[in-house]
């Protein structure tokens, strides 16, 4: 079942807002300190505050006068007042990086199949960071955790699973119990460590999960959240008066920004919307999930292919293969894929010098079959003469098929210069670089995204090891690199794109011309021959 | 060679400028003063809220043989007790309205809960408060169960709750409430 009409269009509109606020961040922090990219990460960040700033708040809370403790807390402790702010602002921060990291989830349909784990985890995970939140709120026991506190308790008492109506402990014939404050207390405590969990889940599935941004970030980030905690700390509502009404309060949006409305409405439309949009998130997998037809294959091995290097085993960014015993008395390990853990990425088809393992129709051998109908359909000139660039795009980069226009819409790559196209940078198999400098092109720009915002993890970082730092599959030296460049623009920088093509000229135009080979026969590395070979 | 699209921090004080103003912009969305409906409309509010344990009424009767067929020794019953907690009933009327008038819930043999919340117009109201038992067909006894009952000018302020609950001497409104 393809994805419905209108869920399509909004992945599409996310996607391209997203682009357009990635292009301006970049253009300010760099992609590699670009806090959008990073938004998981700093949720991590946000999360290490909370914990290392509670720690310290629980040392002077009473649960026997809540609202007396916080107060002294805020007022008396050294530190307090700044400490509760930074307590509060990482809070915040934490759902605001949660949103665009789930957005960005989303958009870049890295939602479905093997990161449906992922996906619902990440929903657990706001689920508990919500609840964190809410008790937090409520044990400061002024006018605002009242109102959270009552109007959790009206929407408990909707449902047919209490004796005796919760608010009434809200009612005023008594202060509230001290249970209460040591539940929610111990919640407060509980749910993190349960998120700690949940964490790990989360990122179960990735062979090298980024648990940091890079240290300059993760700095900044908690400089500035100690800044204007300093300079802007967080006030004190009056305490909560059981028989007064709610006069005006204020409001932490990212947390109670329901409770405005749910207020005005029965409770049992509360929970109807509530779970309605609950079932819409879990379900997103299930939505964003491509047609069976059109849903990429998982990687495949060829056995006789396999030399047992373990380089694919070590560059799967989601553990998906594994190293096995052969049956056929060779000595040595055979790669063997999990499709329940394969997103397709190709990333492992790029890592196999022999071109033994990778999706179908996309591993190295099916790459230089494409490249050499790609040579002979687009790469010669009116005039017979070979163009100077030759662009390799990711699909999702700035001259990528994936990009506004197709990548080569206004702004975008000029239509003269010859564009192949490969699913992921990490999918490129530097095999087919090789045969596109040999075959006369002057030089091959490689167009892939930048490596934070990779829509398969590494791929970007794998292309350059392997192009430059010698990691296998590597460019051979009979290539001269100088040749060869990769620019990290996404979807909505071909400005940057085409300034980074336009460099790449200038410097090859102080190169002598190429000389093209006319019949090209590539090495295949570890080739079998006789009866085991491939064709 | 590798040509990257920007150097690592391309514009540092715009990318700080930018990250304090997010920031900024948490601590502004933190901190949202709102004012509830309660607050806008200036109304006061009647809160009723008590628990009660009703009074149980049985019938007890000595079992008869053949509900005692099958039974092990020491599982017989001495007596066989029908009946249940007594039933109340709740009407509150404000003014002579009546707000509310029906049968308290039970929930199996617990305490019967009441929690009610209305809104008023400030000022002062006549207010009456009924927590009755409803005739109930087993009981036998001759003794009544107790009622209670509540009539009286209650003043009611702007961004108050008057709370009526139930306690030894009664039924009565919090003073100070």
């Amino acid at each position: 079942m393809p994805p419905p009409k209108p869920l399509a269009m909004t992945r599409t509109l996310v996607r391209r807002t997203l682009d357009r606020l990635d292009s301006g961040a970049n253009r300010l922090y760099g992609w590699r300190f670009n806090p959008l990219y990073q938004s998981g990460t700093l949720v991590v960040v946000a999360l290490a505050v909370m914990l290392v700033t509670g720690l310290y708040l629980l040392l002077f809370y009473r649960i026997g006068a809540p609202f007396e403790s916080v107060g002294r807390i805020t007022d008396q402790v050294w530190g307090g007042r700044w400490i509760r702010s930074a307590h509060r602002y990482a809070a915040d921060l934490a759902v605001a990086a949660a949103a665009v990291h789930a957005l960005r989830m989303f958009a870049q349909g890295r939602s479905w199949g093997p990161r449906t784990l992922a996906w619902v985890s990440g929903l657990v995970l706001v689920f508990l960071l919500y609840v964190c939140g809410w008790t937090g709120y409520v044990m400061i026991w002024d006018t605002q955790a009242l109102l959270l506190a009552a109007e959790g308790a009206r929407l408990l008492d909707a449902l047919p699973i209490f004796s005796a109506p919760i608010a009434r402990a809200f009612s005023g014939e008594a202060p509230p119990p001290s249970a209460f404050f040591f539940l929610n207390l111990f919640l407060h405590i509980a749910v993190p460590i349960g998120m700690i969990g949940a964490l790990w889940l989360h990122v179960s599935r990735v062979a090298r999960p980024v648990l940091l941004p890079p240290r300059g970030l993760l700095w900044s980030t908690v400089g500035v959240l100690v800044a204007v905690s300093v300079l802007w700390p967080i006030t004190m509502d009056p305490p909560a008066d059981l028989l007064a009404l709610p006069g005006e309060t204020t409001l932490d949006l990212f947390y109670g920004f329901w409770l405005p409305l749910a207020r005005r409405v029965p409770a049992g439309w509360v929970w109807a919307s509530a779970l309605a949009g609950g079932a819409a998130l879990i379900l997103v997998p299930f939505l964003t999930r491509p047609p069976a037809d059109r849903r990429p294959l998982p990687s495949v091995v060829d056995a006789r292919q396999c030399t047992g290097c373990e380089q694919c085993y070590v560059d799967c960014p989601y553990d998906a293969i594994r190293m096995v015993p052969r049956d056929d008395g060779r000595g040595y390990l055979l790669a063997s894929v999990d499709p329940a853990l394969c997103v397709s990425c190709g990333i492992c088809a790029g890592s196999c010098a022999p071109m033994g393992v990778g999706p179908p129709d996309r591993n190295g051998r099916d790459q230089l079959e494409a490249v050499r109908a790609f040579i002979d359909r687009d790469m010669k000139t009116v005039d017979g003469a070979m163009p100077q660039v030759v662009v390799v795009a990711c699909a999702q980069s700035a001259f990528g098929r994936g990009a506004p226009g197709g990548g080569r819409g206004p702004g975008g790559l000029e239509p003269a210069v010859p564009r192949f196209d490969v699913s992921c940078a990490g999918n490129l198999h530097s095999s087919v670089v090789e045969f596109l400098t040999r075959a006369g092109a002057a030089g091959v720009l490689v167009s892939a995204c930048p490596p934070r915002d990779c829509w398969n993890r590494e791929g970007p970082i794998w292309l350059r090891e392997r192009l430059f730092n010698d990691r296998e599959a590597e460019l051979k030296e009979r290539v001269d690199k100088r040749r060869v460049r990769t620019v990290h623009a996404g979807g909505a920088e071909p400005r940057a794109a085409n300034a980074a093509l336009g460099a790449f000229r200038a410097d090859l135009d102080a190169l002598d011309a190429p000389a093209p080979e006319t019949a090209i026969e590539m090495n295949l590395e570890c080739e079998l021959t006789g009866p085991e070979a491939l064709r | 060679m590798s040509a990257e699209a920007y150097p690592a921090v391309p514009r540092p004080l715009g990318a700080w400028f930018l990250g304090i103003l997010i920031v900024l912009a948490i601590v502004a969305f933190s901190r949202v003063s709102w004012a509830p409906d309660e607050a806008v409309t200036g109304v006061a509010q009647l809160r009723l809220s008590w628990r009660f344990q009703a009074p149980t009424v049985q019938q007890c009767r000595p079992p008869r043989p053949e509900e005692l067929t099958g039974v092990p020794t020491h599982m017989r019953p001495t007596q066989i007790c029908e009946g249940g907690p007594v039933p109340f009933q709740l009407t509150v009327s404000l003014d002579d309205v009546e707000l509310v008038s029906g049968p308290v819930a039970f929930t199996g043999e617990r305490a019967l809960s009441v929690y009610e919340t209305f809104p008023v117009e400030p000022g002062e109201h006549r207010l009456s408060v009924a927590f009755i038992p409803v005739p109930f067909e087993m009981d036998e006894s001759g003794e009544d169960p107790p009622a209670w009952r509540l009539d009286r000018t209650v003043s009611f302020e702007e961004g108050r709750i008057r709370l009526v609950t139930l306690g030894a001497d009664g039924l009565s409104v919090v003073e100070g409430g």
